[in-house]
């Protein structure tokens, strides 16, 4: 497959999720439309989506939307399988994290419950939805 | 000091074993107890309700109690609570997301006592396990991960933890986090 696997991917994920339009579908995805135009042109050739059209209830010109294939279904599929099988993060990241365990611990070494800061942090920085009454 | 996110888990922890509806907390207020401190706006808690005559049973209860439902039907995975008081939304799992969610899950959960409140707690195996099998697992599932595996070293239940991650096949990806 020619295309990037991470956009065709996407394409296909955003096409099954919904009616989209293509200038919905390339606002979406933030690629061009022209480019979008290309890439479903070549997921229609490989097999991976098709056409269909809907017509709205109200006039108007019907919507020509992307849909995954069958083969489509078994490509996302088989990509989620795939791309689950690497780490999302940064060996700086994750470090980072261990940091902030040893933050923690240290604070319950010295009697601190770390759930109770938890919830002053939360309380400070979330703000809640409505004031209670 | 006490916080409205306290009260909150006080008044939701009540209304469940009140109700007699086995939980556990999930998600990123699970984490502080296990791992890293980092605030978090989503309160995920996974309920043991079987049967749909249950859990229509329960809504009434929840609502009588202020906590309003919405999304709530059996056949979904997920059911949000509204605080009334608060404002808060609750997301009351009851198939959660990547979790074996059976009876040696209910029975390894944790009592975490959290200013008056006695809460039941995820294991921190299964937290990781959970955090891991999500499908749409991210930076930030990973950081957690790694942070319980830091906090809690020696003290987790390895034999278990690779047991259920071999089963959800996230053996490999705890393995290279382990690593790090």
């Amino acid at each position: 497959m020619e295309n990037n696997l991470a956009t065709v991917s996407a394409i296909l994920k955003k096409a099954s999720s919904g009616a989209f339009g293509t200038s919905e579908l390339a606002k979406e995805l933030n690629i061009g439309p022209a480019r979008l135009i290309k890439l479903s042109r070549d997921l229609r050739n490989e097999g991976l989506a098709e056409i269909q059209t809907v017509h709205a209830k109200s006039a108007g010109r019907p919507l020509v939307k992307l849909v995954p294939t069958l083969l489509g279904e078994e490509f996302l599929e088989a990509y989620d399988a795939l791309n689950s099988k690497t780490l999302k993060s940064r060996p700086s990241d994750l470090l980072r994290a261990a940091d902030d365990a040893k933050y923690a611990r240290r604070l319950a070494e010295r009697g601190l419950s770390p759930p109770l800061v938890f919830l002053e942090l939360n309380s400070l920085v979330v703000p809640l939805r409505r004031p209670p009454v | 000091m006490s916080s409205h996110f306290e009260d909150l888990l006080s008044r939701i922890s009540e209304f469940l074993a009140g109700n007699r509806i086995d939980y556990m907390i999930i998600g990123g207020f699970a984490l502080p107890s296990y791992g890293a401190i980092r605030a978090t706006a989503d309160l995920d808690l996974a309920a043991w309700i079987r049967t749909p005559q249950k859990f229509q049973s329960f809504l009434v209860e929840a609502e009588k109690s202020g906590f309003r439902p919405s999304v709530a039907s059996f056949s979904n995975p997920v059911t949000v609570l509204t605080d009334q008081k608060t404002g808060m939304e609750i997301e009351l799992w009851l198939r959660p997301d990547g979790i074996v969610w059976d009876q040696e899950t209910l029975d390894r959960r944790k009592r975490i006592g959290i200013g008056s409140s006695d809460l039941c707690v995820v294991s921190p195996e299964d937290f990781i396990v959970s955090k891991l099998a999500r499908p749409d697992r991210g930076v930030q599932d990973e950081k957690d991960v790694k942070s319980v595996l830091v906090r809690m070293e020696g003290n987790l239940d390895r034999k278990y933890l690779e047991r259920r991650a071999t089963r959800a096949k996230v053996l490999a990806i705890l393995k290279a986090i382990d690593r790090v």
